[in-house]
């Protein structure tokens, strides 16, 4: 089946793990963004930001996703954030509620302070 | 003032579809003067439809019939019918889901209904008198 491009890239960093998404998340794709973050929300204690700087569409599953991801990298002792997210998305994220649940930081200087003035709990590298 | 459509588009009945006609609504949306929330919402309402059709009224049919989609824009309103030839279902039967007890009981499906319904501004779904199922989005160009 031919799918929607999707990058979905992730470099270990100091003490965190950046997680940096381009393109559209639809039904074509959607397992994809799942299978490829998923993993890494399930080691314990990761410290996970996730850059949507490039994201242009996400569809409702992607929306529960972020959520998933969020509660999976809790309940593994870890810290998920989410940042660079563009209007129209911020837009769907509050109109689901998700923003009171989802930690979104507006750049991805402001999550990494963030993570700053969080306990280091563990590595996910 | 704008006056549109219809602009009719026959689509393969795959996933594969949905960026094409992702891209054909917010152009339009854009040409209406729609501000970028409405832009986004419609895109939204619009791609959660078509996924619908795709995933489910057309599960377990080989090969996915087409579907297709009608647009007509004026200076209120923005309107889509999406027509399918798939399985109809009980849309009014729909219970909305609550969040976040939703997504703690482990679901990731079942938003699509809820986000059509919260983004666009009437929603109307119908079995024509040819079998094929019609489902109208309105959303007004402006609040």
């Amino acid at each position: 089946m031919t799918t929607c491009p999707l990058t979905v890239r992730a470099e270990d960093q100091d003490g965190f793990t950046l997680i940096s998404v381009e393109g559209a998340v639809d039904t074509s794709n959607v397992e994809e963004f799942r299978s490829l973050i998923m993993p890494r929300c399930e080691t314990p204690n990761s410290r996970i930001i996730l850059d949507c700087g490039g994201i242009s569409y996400m569809n409702s599953r992607s929306f529960a996703l972020l959520y998933r991801f969020h509660h999976t990298c809790e309940s593994n002792g870890g810290i998920f954030l989410v940042c660079c997210v563009p209007l129209k998305i911020e837009h769907i994220i509050k109109l689901l509620g998700l923003n009171a649940m989802l930690k979104v930081l507006p750049t991805l200087e402001d999550a990494i302070d963030t993570l700053g003035t969080t306990d280091k709990g563990g590595s996910d590298s | 003032m704008i006056s549109l459509g219809p602009c009719e588009v026959e689509v393969p009945g795959e996933a594969h579809s949905l960026a094409l006609i992702r891209m054909v609504v917010t152009s339009l949306a854009e040409m209406a003067g729609m501000d970028e929330n409405r832009i986004g919402e419609i895109e939204l309402a619009v791609d959660e439809a078509c996924s619908n059709v795709v995933d489910h009224a057309y599960s377990g049919m080989n090969p996915h019939p087409s579907f297709n989609l009608a647009i007509y824009v004026d200076d209120n309103d923005f309107i889509i019918e999406i027509i399918d030839r798939g399985k109809h279902f009980n849309f009014n039967a729909h219970v909305l889901p609550k969040f976040p007890d939703h997504w703690d009981e482990g679901n990731v499906r079942g938003v699509g209904l809820f986000l059509i319904r919260k983004t666009v501004d009437q929603v109307t779904y119908e079995k024509l008198p040819d079998n094929r199922n019609c489902l109208k989005l309105v959303k007004h160009v402006r609040k």
